[in-house]
Protein backbone atom coordinates (compact mmCIF):
# COMPACT_ATOMS: atom_id res chain seq x y z
CA UNK A 1 0.00 0.00 0.00
CA UNK A 2 1.18 3.43 -0.91
CA UNK A 3 1.22 6.03 1.69
CA UNK A 4 -0.36 8.39 2.90
CA UNK A 5 -3.52 6.67 1.35
CA UNK A 6 -5.35 9.48 -0.42
CA UNK A 7 -9.36 9.63 0.48
CA UNK A 8 -9.69 12.93 -0.56
CA UNK A 9 -11.18 12.74 -4.15
CA UNK A 10 -13.98 14.86 -3.33
CA UNK A 11 -10.89 17.80 -3.39
CA UNK A 12 -9.36 16.50 -6.68
CA UNK A 13 -9.10 13.14 -8.29
CA UNK A 14 -6.08 11.81 -10.32
CA UNK A 15 -6.22 12.42 -14.25
CA UNK A 16 -7.39 8.55 -16.11
CA UNK A 17 -4.60 7.21 -17.82
CA UNK A 18 -6.50 7.12 -20.96
CA UNK A 19 -7.27 10.72 -20.53
CA UNK A 20 -3.63 11.76 -19.74
CA UNK A 21 -3.01 10.26 -23.02
CA UNK A 22 -5.29 11.67 -25.16
CA UNK A 23 -4.52 15.34 -23.77
CA UNK A 24 -0.90 14.85 -24.18
CA UNK A 25 -1.37 13.21 -27.52
CA UNK A 26 -3.20 16.84 -28.69
CA UNK A 27 -0.26 18.54 -27.28
CA UNK A 28 2.18 16.92 -29.13
CA UNK A 29 0.63 17.04 -32.35
CA UNK A 30 1.19 20.56 -34.23
CA UNK A 31 -1.82 20.08 -36.61
CA UNK A 32 -3.94 20.48 -33.08
CA UNK A 33 -1.54 23.74 -31.64
CA UNK A 34 -3.86 25.83 -33.11
CA UNK A 35 -6.50 28.27 -31.81
CA UNK A 36 -9.76 26.98 -32.60
CA UNK A 37 -11.89 29.96 -33.27
CA UNK A 38 -9.14 30.29 -36.07
CA UNK A 39 -11.88 28.78 -38.71
CA UNK A 40 -10.22 30.47 -41.44
CA UNK A 41 -7.65 27.36 -42.21
CA UNK A 42 -7.78 23.78 -41.71
CA UNK A 43 -5.54 23.32 -38.49
CA UNK A 44 -7.82 25.76 -36.47
CA UNK A 45 -10.91 23.65 -37.96
CA UNK A 46 -9.25 20.64 -36.45
CA UNK A 47 -8.26 21.97 -33.18
CA UNK A 48 -11.78 23.30 -33.31
CA UNK A 49 -13.21 19.81 -34.28
CA UNK A 50 -11.75 18.15 -30.85
CA UNK A 51 -13.39 21.75 -28.96
CA UNK A 52 -17.02 20.20 -30.34
CA UNK A 53 -16.51 16.87 -29.72
CA UNK A 54 -15.59 17.34 -26.14
CA UNK A 55 -18.82 20.03 -25.94
CA UNK A 56 -21.11 16.62 -27.01
CA UNK A 57 -19.26 14.33 -24.42
CA UNK A 58 -19.88 17.09 -22.19
CA UNK A 59 -23.02 17.38 -22.76
CA UNK A 60 -24.53 13.74 -22.94
CA UNK A 61 -23.56 13.16 -19.87
CA UNK A 62 -26.38 15.58 -18.44
CA UNK A 63 -29.00 15.00 -21.30
CA UNK A 64 -28.11 18.57 -22.61
CA UNK A 65 -27.35 19.14 -26.24
CA UNK A 66 -23.99 20.88 -27.07
CA UNK A 67 -24.49 23.94 -27.83
CA UNK A 68 -25.96 24.51 -24.36
CA UNK A 69 -22.68 23.92 -23.43
CA UNK A 70 -20.08 26.72 -22.17
CA UNK A 71 -16.48 25.17 -21.29
CA UNK A 72 -15.21 27.25 -18.02
CA UNK A 73 -11.69 27.56 -16.08
CA UNK A 74 -13.88 25.13 -13.46
CA UNK A 75 -17.28 25.05 -11.50
CA UNK A 76 -15.86 27.83 -9.49
CA UNK A 77 -15.94 30.12 -12.55
CA UNK A 78 -19.29 28.14 -13.94
CA UNK A 79 -21.00 28.96 -10.29
CA UNK A 80 -20.30 32.46 -11.02
CA UNK A 81 -21.13 32.77 -14.08
CA UNK A 82 -24.52 30.79 -13.35
CA UNK A 83 -25.44 33.15 -10.64
CA UNK A 84 -24.00 36.44 -11.48
CA UNK A 85 -24.19 36.56 -14.92
CA UNK A 86 -28.07 34.86 -15.08
CA UNK A 87 -28.67 37.52 -12.14
CA UNK A 88 -27.42 40.43 -13.98
CA UNK A 89 -28.83 39.25 -17.40
CA UNK A 90 -32.64 39.29 -15.83
CA UNK A 91 -32.39 41.95 -13.52
CA UNK A 92 -35.36 43.73 -15.41
CA UNK A 93 -37.09 40.89 -13.84
CA UNK A 94 -35.96 41.34 -10.32
CA UNK A 95 -32.92 41.05 -7.61
CA UNK A 96 -33.92 38.54 -5.63
CA UNK A 97 -31.95 35.11 -5.08
CA UNK A 98 -32.42 32.08 -3.24
CA UNK A 99 -29.23 30.05 -2.10
CA UNK A 100 -28.38 27.86 0.73
CA UNK A 101 -26.08 28.52 4.09
CA UNK A 102 -24.16 24.90 2.97
CA UNK A 103 -23.44 26.03 -0.48
CA UNK A 104 -19.75 26.01 -1.70
CA UNK A 105 -17.72 28.92 -1.41
CA UNK A 106 -17.81 29.88 -5.07
CA UNK A 107 -21.98 30.21 -5.03
CA UNK A 108 -21.53 31.90 -1.64
CA UNK A 109 -19.50 34.33 -2.44
CA UNK A 110 -21.09 34.77 -5.79
CA UNK A 111 -24.50 35.89 -4.00
CA UNK A 112 -22.23 38.04 -1.24
CA UNK A 113 -21.07 39.96 -3.93
CA UNK A 114 -24.27 40.09 -5.57
CA UNK A 115 -25.97 41.40 -2.52
CA UNK A 116 -22.87 44.18 -2.52
CA UNK A 117 -24.65 45.16 -5.66
CA UNK A 118 -28.26 45.48 -4.65
CA UNK A 119 -29.37 42.13 -4.63
CA UNK A 120 -31.76 40.34 -1.93
CA UNK A 121 -30.00 36.85 -1.14
CA UNK A 122 -32.36 34.53 1.21
CA UNK A 123 -30.33 32.50 2.66
CA UNK A 124 -31.80 28.86 3.69
CA UNK A 125 -31.01 27.25 6.50
CA UNK A 126 -30.44 23.18 5.79
CA UNK A 127 -31.97 20.58 8.48
CA UNK A 128 -29.77 19.30 11.21
CA UNK A 129 -29.23 16.38 8.60
CA UNK A 130 -27.87 18.59 5.90
CA UNK A 131 -31.26 18.85 3.71
CA UNK A 132 -33.05 21.77 2.48
CA UNK A 133 -36.60 21.21 2.12
CA UNK A 134 -38.56 21.81 -1.17
CA UNK A 135 -41.09 23.47 0.72
CA UNK A 136 -38.74 25.81 2.31
CA UNK A 137 -37.41 26.86 -1.32
CA UNK A 138 -40.86 27.80 -2.40
CA UNK A 139 -41.82 29.81 0.98
CA UNK A 140 -38.58 31.71 -0.10
CA UNK A 141 -39.66 32.69 -3.45
CA UNK A 142 -40.90 36.30 -3.68
CA UNK A 143 -42.59 38.01 -6.82
CA UNK A 144 -38.88 39.38 -7.64
CA UNK A 145 -36.70 36.35 -7.23
CA UNK A 146 -35.36 35.31 -10.88
CA UNK A 147 -32.91 32.75 -9.32
CA UNK A 148 -32.61 29.88 -7.00
CA UNK A 149 -29.12 28.46 -6.67
CA UNK A 150 -28.52 24.85 -4.84
CA UNK A 151 -25.65 22.63 -4.42
CA UNK A 152 -26.90 19.16 -6.05
CA UNK A 153 -24.64 17.06 -3.73
CA UNK A 154 -22.72 18.82 -0.48
CA UNK A 155 -18.81 18.63 -1.03
CA UNK A 156 -18.20 18.32 2.37
CA UNK A 157 -21.03 16.01 3.57
CA UNK A 158 -22.11 14.10 0.54
CA UNK A 159 -25.92 15.11 1.24
CA UNK A 160 -27.33 15.36 -1.98
CA UNK A 161 -30.53 17.31 -2.21
CA UNK A 162 -33.81 16.44 -3.83
CA UNK A 163 -33.42 18.76 -6.90
CA UNK A 164 -36.16 17.06 -8.90
CA UNK A 165 -38.80 18.51 -6.64
CA UNK A 166 -37.09 21.80 -5.91
CA UNK A 167 -36.73 21.85 -10.01
CA UNK A 168 -40.60 21.49 -10.22
CA UNK A 169 -41.24 24.20 -7.76
CA UNK A 170 -39.16 27.01 -9.67
CA UNK A 171 -40.75 26.00 -13.03
CA UNK A 172 -44.01 26.50 -11.44
CA UNK A 173 -43.19 29.78 -10.13
CA UNK A 174 -41.33 30.57 -13.44
CA UNK A 175 -37.81 30.93 -11.54
CA UNK A 176 -34.47 30.12 -12.74
CA UNK A 177 -32.56 26.70 -11.11
CA UNK A 178 -28.78 26.89 -10.95
CA UNK A 179 -27.33 23.24 -9.68
CA UNK A 180 -23.68 23.23 -8.63
CA UNK A 181 -23.04 19.21 -10.17
CA UNK A 182 -19.17 19.55 -9.20
CA UNK A 183 -19.69 16.57 -7.14
CA UNK A 184 -22.43 14.84 -8.75
CA UNK A 185 -21.93 14.83 -12.32
CA UNK A 186 -20.10 11.29 -13.05
CA UNK A 187 -21.33 10.13 -9.64
CA UNK A 188 -24.70 10.53 -9.69
CA UNK A 189 -27.21 10.26 -12.59
CA UNK A 190 -28.15 13.96 -13.90
CA UNK A 191 -30.77 14.24 -16.93
CA UNK A 192 -31.34 18.36 -17.17
CA UNK A 193 -34.25 18.02 -19.17
CA UNK A 194 -36.28 15.44 -16.83
CA UNK A 195 -35.33 17.11 -13.77
CA UNK A 196 -36.16 20.73 -15.15
CA UNK A 197 -32.50 22.11 -14.24
CA UNK A 198 -31.88 25.60 -16.61
CA UNK A 199 -27.88 25.98 -14.81
CA UNK A 200 -26.03 23.25 -14.27
CA UNK A 201 -22.43 23.64 -12.96
CA UNK A 202 -19.72 21.09 -13.94
CA UNK A 203 -15.84 20.34 -13.28
CA UNK A 204 -13.36 18.44 -15.07
CA UNK A 205 -10.68 17.54 -11.76
CA UNK A 206 -13.64 15.86 -9.86
CA UNK A 207 -14.12 13.02 -12.38
CA UNK A 208 -10.76 12.25 -13.39
CA UNK A 209 -10.17 14.66 -15.40
CA UNK A 210 -7.93 17.92 -15.71
CA UNK A 211 -7.74 20.72 -13.31
CA UNK A 212 -8.15 24.22 -15.24
CA UNK A 213 -11.43 23.46 -17.48
CA UNK A 214 -14.99 22.86 -16.31
CA UNK A 215 -18.69 23.80 -17.47
CA UNK A 216 -21.64 25.69 -17.65
CA UNK A 217 -24.51 24.01 -18.93
CA UNK A 218 -27.22 26.97 -20.18
CA UNK A 219 -30.97 25.73 -21.03
CA UNK A 220 -31.15 27.24 -24.39
CA UNK A 221 -34.92 26.97 -24.23
CA UNK A 222 -35.53 28.99 -20.55
CA UNK A 223 -32.40 31.07 -20.26
CA UNK A 224 -30.55 31.23 -23.79
CA UNK A 225 -27.92 33.82 -22.39
CA UNK A 226 -25.97 35.10 -18.95
CA UNK A 227 -23.97 38.51 -18.93
CA UNK A 228 -20.25 37.54 -19.13
CA UNK A 229 -17.99 38.19 -16.46
CA UNK A 230 -14.98 38.04 -19.24
CA UNK A 231 -15.35 40.17 -22.29
CA UNK A 232 -13.11 39.41 -25.07
CA UNK A 233 -13.19 37.37 -28.73
CA UNK A 234 -16.67 36.40 -28.19
CA UNK A 235 -15.38 32.85 -28.16
CA UNK A 236 -18.71 30.60 -26.51
CA UNK A 237 -21.16 32.51 -27.95
CA UNK A 238 -19.99 35.89 -26.29
CA UNK A 239 -20.54 34.23 -22.71
CA UNK A 240 -16.92 33.28 -22.01
CA UNK A 241 -14.22 34.84 -24.19
CA UNK A 242 -11.06 33.18 -24.07
CA UNK A 243 -9.19 30.97 -26.46
CA UNK A 244 -10.19 27.53 -25.53
CA UNK A 245 -7.45 25.28 -24.07
CA UNK A 246 -7.95 22.12 -26.46
CA UNK A 247 -6.38 19.77 -24.42
CA UNK A 248 -8.06 20.76 -21.75
CA UNK A 249 -11.53 20.66 -23.16
CA UNK A 250 -10.68 17.28 -25.28
CA UNK A 251 -9.35 15.89 -21.43
CA UNK A 252 -12.85 16.95 -20.03
CA UNK A 253 -15.04 15.24 -22.40
CA UNK A 254 -12.81 12.47 -22.42
CA UNK A 255 -13.31 12.39 -18.56
CA UNK A 256 -17.10 12.64 -18.44
CA UNK A 257 -17.41 10.20 -21.20
CA UNK A 258 -15.90 7.58 -19.12
CA UNK A 259 -17.57 8.35 -15.93
CA UNK A 260 -20.67 7.73 -17.82
CA UNK A 261 -19.73 4.34 -18.98
CA UNK A 262 -18.49 3.38 -15.19
CA UNK A 263 -20.81 5.31 -13.37
CA UNK A 264 -23.39 2.29 -11.70
CA UNK A 265 -20.14 0.45 -11.30
CA UNK A 266 -18.27 3.28 -9.37
CA UNK A 267 -20.89 4.19 -7.35
CA UNK A 268 -21.51 0.81 -6.32
CA UNK A 269 -17.85 0.62 -5.72
CA UNK A 270 -17.56 3.73 -3.41
CA UNK A 271 -20.55 3.20 -2.02
CA UNK A 272 -19.44 -0.28 -0.32
CA UNK A 273 -15.98 1.40 0.63
CA UNK A 274 -17.90 4.46 2.45
CA UNK A 275 -20.22 1.59 4.42
CA UNK A 276 -17.28 0.00 5.48
CA UNK A 277 -15.36 2.80 6.51
CA UNK A 278 -18.38 4.18 8.51
CA UNK A 279 -19.04 0.41 9.77
CA UNK A 280 -15.23 0.20 11.04
CA UNK A 281 -14.86 4.13 12.64
CA UNK A 282 -18.35 2.90 14.86
CA UNK A 283 -16.00 1.51 17.21
CA UNK A 284 -15.31 4.62 18.28
CA UNK A 285 -17.65 6.00 21.07
CA UNK A 286 -18.52 9.43 20.17
CA UNK A 287 -18.18 9.87 16.34
CA UNK A 288 -21.41 11.85 14.75
CA UNK A 289 -22.51 10.78 10.79
CA UNK A 290 -22.86 14.73 9.36
CA UNK A 291 -25.00 14.62 6.46
CA UNK A 292 -27.90 12.42 6.54
CA UNK A 293 -27.47 8.79 6.25
CA UNK A 294 -29.43 7.99 3.54
CA UNK A 295 -29.72 10.97 1.21
CA UNK A 296 -25.77 10.87 0.45
CA UNK A 297 -23.62 10.23 -2.27
CA UNK A 298 -21.84 6.92 -2.57
CA UNK A 299 -18.12 9.03 -2.42
CA UNK A 300 -18.50 10.82 0.79
CA UNK A 301 -18.19 10.11 4.70
CA UNK A 302 -18.21 13.28 6.85
CA UNK A 303 -18.09 12.56 10.50
CA UNK A 304 -17.14 14.36 13.92
CA UNK A 305 -15.28 13.20 16.76
CA UNK A 306 -15.67 14.37 20.31
CA UNK A 307 -13.25 15.03 22.50
CA UNK A 308 -10.28 15.73 20.81
CA UNK A 309 -8.98 18.96 19.41
CA UNK A 310 -8.79 19.22 15.32
CA UNK A 311 -4.76 20.17 14.52
CA UNK A 312 -4.29 17.51 16.98
CA UNK A 313 -6.12 14.95 15.27
CA UNK A 314 -4.95 15.38 11.88
CA UNK A 315 -1.37 15.59 13.21
CA UNK A 316 -2.18 12.00 13.91
CA UNK A 317 -3.43 11.09 10.81
CA UNK A 318 -0.19 12.13 8.49
CA UNK A 319 -0.68 9.01 6.63
CA UNK A 320 -3.52 9.82 5.07
CA UNK A 321 -5.16 12.77 2.82
CA UNK A 322 -8.11 13.36 4.57
CA UNK A 323 -9.91 17.16 4.93
CA UNK A 324 -10.50 18.33 7.92
CA UNK A 325 -13.58 20.04 8.96
CA UNK A 326 -11.89 23.70 8.88
CA UNK A 327 -13.16 25.45 5.93
CA UNK A 328 -12.60 23.05 3.27
CA UNK A 329 -10.69 25.15 1.10
CA UNK A 330 -7.75 24.04 3.68
CA UNK A 331 -6.08 28.23 3.97
CA UNK A 332 -7.99 28.86 7.05
CA UNK A 333 -8.47 28.19 10.50
CA UNK A 334 -12.12 28.69 10.46
CA UNK A 335 -14.73 26.01 11.16
CA UNK A 336 -16.78 24.57 8.25
CA UNK A 337 -19.23 26.96 6.97
CA UNK A 338 -21.55 23.50 6.13
CA UNK A 339 -20.77 21.65 9.82
CA UNK A 340 -22.34 24.77 11.57
CA UNK A 341 -24.88 25.31 9.87
CA UNK A 342 -25.78 21.80 10.16
CA UNK A 343 -25.41 23.33 13.80
CA UNK A 344 -22.17 21.31 15.07
CA UNK A 345 -20.16 23.28 17.96
CA UNK A 346 -16.96 25.12 16.30
CA UNK A 347 -14.40 23.04 18.14
CA UNK A 348 -16.56 19.79 16.99
CA UNK A 349 -16.88 20.79 12.92
CA UNK A 350 -13.26 21.28 13.46
CA UNK A 351 -12.46 17.86 14.60
CA UNK A 352 -14.59 16.56 11.76
CA UNK A 353 -13.02 14.33 9.02
CA UNK A 354 -14.11 14.26 5.67
CA UNK A 355 -13.48 10.88 3.53
CA UNK A 356 -14.31 10.93 0.11
CA UNK A 357 -13.45 7.91 -1.70
CA UNK A 358 -12.52 7.19 -5.66
CA UNK A 359 -12.19 4.74 -8.23
CA UNK A 360 -8.49 3.36 -6.87
CA UNK A 361 -9.49 3.25 -3.58
CA UNK A 362 -9.25 -0.74 -1.91
CA UNK A 363 -10.87 -2.08 0.86
CA UNK A 364 -7.33 -2.44 2.34
CA UNK A 365 -6.88 1.36 2.49
CA UNK A 366 -10.08 2.13 3.85
CA UNK A 367 -9.39 -0.80 6.46
CA UNK A 368 -6.01 0.90 6.97
CA UNK A 369 -7.96 4.77 7.59
CA UNK A 370 -9.98 2.97 10.15
CA UNK A 371 -6.84 1.70 12.19
CA UNK A 372 -5.16 5.14 11.82
CA UNK A 373 -8.31 7.65 12.96
CA UNK A 374 -9.20 4.46 16.11
CA UNK A 375 -5.04 5.12 17.07
CA UNK A 376 -5.26 8.56 16.62
CA UNK A 377 -8.23 9.39 18.49
CA UNK A 378 -7.65 6.59 21.33
CA UNK A 379 -3.93 8.31 22.02
CA UNK A 380 -5.30 11.73 22.20
CA UNK A 381 -8.36 10.89 24.32
CA UNK A 382 -5.75 8.80 26.57
CA UNK A 383 -5.03 12.26 28.40
CA UNK A 384 -7.85 14.65 27.38
CA UNK A 385 -9.65 15.87 29.73
CA UNK A 386 -12.93 15.74 27.77
CA UNK A 387 -15.62 13.32 28.94
CA UNK A 388 -16.56 10.97 26.28
CA UNK A 389 -18.90 8.30 27.31
CA UNK A 390 -18.17 5.13 26.49
CA UNK A 391 -14.08 5.91 25.95
CA UNK B 1 1.77 23.72 9.60
CA UNK B 2 4.97 22.20 10.05
CA UNK B 3 5.90 21.12 13.42
CA UNK B 4 9.55 20.81 15.12
CA UNK B 5 10.82 17.04 15.67
CA UNK B 6 10.96 17.84 19.64
CA UNK B 7 6.63 18.59 19.14
CA UNK B 8 6.42 15.00 17.36
CA UNK B 9 8.51 13.75 20.10
CA UNK B 10 6.77 14.77 22.52
CA UNK B 11 3.44 14.19 20.43
CA UNK B 12 4.02 10.71 20.15
CA UNK B 13 5.14 9.76 23.56
CA UNK B 14 3.54 12.58 26.10
CA UNK B 15 5.72 12.63 29.08
CA UNK B 16 3.51 12.48 32.28
CA UNK B 17 -0.10 12.83 30.75
CA UNK B 18 -2.67 11.24 33.02
CA UNK B 19 -3.61 11.58 36.46
CA UNK B 20 -1.84 11.30 39.62
CA UNK B 21 -2.14 8.09 41.66
CA UNK B 22 -3.01 8.03 45.38
CA UNK B 23 0.19 8.74 47.10
CA UNK B 24 2.22 10.58 49.84
CA UNK B 25 2.27 14.58 49.87
CA UNK B 26 -0.88 16.73 49.23
CA UNK B 27 -2.61 17.18 45.63
CA UNK B 28 -3.43 20.09 44.59
CA UNK B 29 -5.03 20.62 40.72
CA UNK B 30 -5.63 23.78 38.67
CA UNK B 31 -6.54 24.58 35.04
CA UNK B 32 -7.37 26.80 31.99
CA UNK B 33 -8.65 27.19 28.80
CA UNK B 34 -11.89 25.37 27.73
CA UNK B 35 -12.70 23.23 24.36
CA UNK B 36 -14.34 26.60 23.26
CA UNK B 37 -10.90 28.86 23.36
CA UNK B 38 -9.29 25.88 21.36
CA UNK B 39 -7.27 24.54 24.48
CA UNK B 40 -8.03 23.57 27.37
CA UNK B 41 -5.19 21.91 30.05
CA UNK B 42 -5.69 20.46 33.23
CA UNK B 43 -2.19 19.86 35.79
CA UNK B 44 -2.25 17.99 38.84
CA UNK B 45 0.41 18.02 41.54
CA UNK B 46 1.84 16.07 44.11
CA UNK B 47 3.61 18.36 46.89
CA UNK B 48 5.16 16.68 49.39
CA UNK B 49 8.27 18.06 51.52
CA UNK B 50 8.51 21.05 50.27
CA UNK B 51 8.82 19.74 46.43
CA UNK B 52 6.43 19.15 43.54
CA UNK B 53 7.32 15.60 43.57
CA UNK B 54 4.55 14.87 40.88
CA UNK B 55 3.21 16.56 38.38
CA UNK B 56 0.31 15.22 35.80
CA UNK B 57 -1.73 16.89 32.94
CA UNK B 58 -4.30 16.50 30.56
CA UNK B 59 -4.97 18.55 27.36
CA UNK B 60 -7.04 19.15 24.75
CA UNK B 61 -5.35 21.33 22.42
CA UNK B 62 -2.58 21.46 19.15
CA UNK B 63 0.27 19.52 18.56
CA UNK B 64 1.72 22.56 20.52
CA UNK B 65 0.01 22.48 23.79
CA UNK B 66 0.52 19.12 23.98
CA UNK B 67 4.19 18.98 23.35
CA UNK B 68 4.43 22.18 26.16
CA UNK B 69 2.52 20.83 28.56
CA UNK B 70 4.56 17.41 28.33
CA UNK B 71 7.76 19.32 28.75
CA UNK B 72 6.81 22.25 31.22
CA UNK B 73 5.68 19.10 33.45
CA UNK B 74 9.11 17.94 32.95
CA UNK B 75 10.57 21.18 33.67
CA UNK B 76 8.92 21.59 37.10
CA UNK B 77 9.32 17.72 38.58
CA UNK B 78 11.27 18.71 41.23
CA UNK B 79 10.68 22.53 42.02
CA UNK B 80 9.62 24.34 44.80
CA UNK B 81 5.73 25.25 44.55
CA UNK B 82 6.62 28.71 44.07
CA UNK B 83 7.89 28.28 40.62
CA UNK B 84 4.29 26.96 39.55
CA UNK B 85 3.50 30.38 39.75
CA UNK B 86 6.40 31.92 38.34
CA UNK B 87 6.94 29.31 35.76
CA UNK B 88 7.34 31.82 32.54
CA UNK B 89 5.17 29.53 29.83
CA UNK B 90 6.65 31.48 26.73
CA UNK B 91 10.18 30.11 27.87
CA UNK B 92 8.66 26.78 25.81
CA UNK B 93 8.82 28.66 22.69
CA UNK B 94 12.11 28.61 21.19
CA UNK B 95 12.52 25.09 22.20
CA UNK B 96 9.22 23.61 20.83
CA UNK B 97 9.62 26.09 18.05
CA UNK B 98 5.69 27.11 18.58
CA UNK B 99 4.77 30.19 16.16
CA UNK B 100 3.78 33.27 17.57
CA UNK B 101 0.26 33.28 17.03
CA UNK B 102 -0.09 30.32 19.34
CA UNK B 103 1.75 32.36 22.36
CA UNK B 104 -1.83 32.83 23.75
CA UNK B 105 -2.40 28.85 24.17
CA UNK B 106 0.60 28.55 26.75
CA UNK B 107 -0.49 31.37 28.71
CA UNK B 108 -3.45 28.63 28.78
CA UNK B 109 -0.52 26.30 30.41
CA UNK B 110 0.60 29.32 33.05
CA UNK B 111 -3.18 29.93 34.07
CA UNK B 112 -2.98 25.88 34.93
CA UNK B 113 -0.31 25.71 37.08
CA UNK B 114 -0.74 29.39 38.73
CA UNK B 115 -3.94 27.98 39.92
CA UNK B 116 -2.63 24.64 40.91
CA UNK B 117 -0.40 27.04 43.47
CA UNK B 118 -3.36 29.00 44.44
CA UNK B 119 -5.19 25.77 45.58
CA UNK B 120 -1.95 24.76 47.19
CA UNK B 121 -1.43 28.45 48.69
CA UNK B 122 -5.62 28.45 50.22
CA UNK B 123 -5.05 24.42 51.17
CA UNK B 124 -7.48 23.63 48.68
CA UNK B 125 -6.73 20.20 48.73
CA UNK B 126 -8.31 18.01 45.85
CA UNK B 127 -9.17 13.83 44.75
CA UNK B 128 -7.36 12.86 41.70
CA UNK B 129 -8.65 14.67 38.77
CA UNK B 130 -12.82 14.04 37.69
CA UNK B 131 -13.21 14.49 34.11
CA UNK B 132 -16.09 16.73 32.52
CA UNK B 133 -17.38 17.80 29.41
Amino acid sequence: MQLPVYLDYAASTPVDPAVAELMADCLRRPELAANPAALGHAAGRAAQALVEAARVQVAALINAQPEEIIFTSGATEADNLAVIGAARFRQSRGRHLVTSLTEHKAVIESCRHLATQGWRITWLKPDAEGLIAPAAVEAALEPDTVLVSLVHVNNETGVVQDIAAIAAICRRHDVLLHVDAAQSAGREEIDVRASQIDLLSLSAHKIYGPKGVGALFIDQERVRRVSPLLFGGGQERGMRPGTIATHQVAGMGEALRLAAQRLPDEARHATALRDRLWSGLQQLPGILLNGHAERRSGHILNVSIAGVEGESLFYGLADLCVASGSACTSLSNEASHVLRALGRPAALAQSSIRFSLGRQSTAAEVDFAVECVLRAVRHLRSFSPVDVPGA
Amino acid sequence: MDYSSEVARHFAAPRQAGTLPPGPGTLVRGEGGSVEQGAWVVFQARIDAGRVVALAWRAYGCPHVIAACSLAAEMLTGCAPAELGTFEPLCLRAPLDVPALKSGRLLIIQDALRKCLAAWDNGDLRSPLNKRN
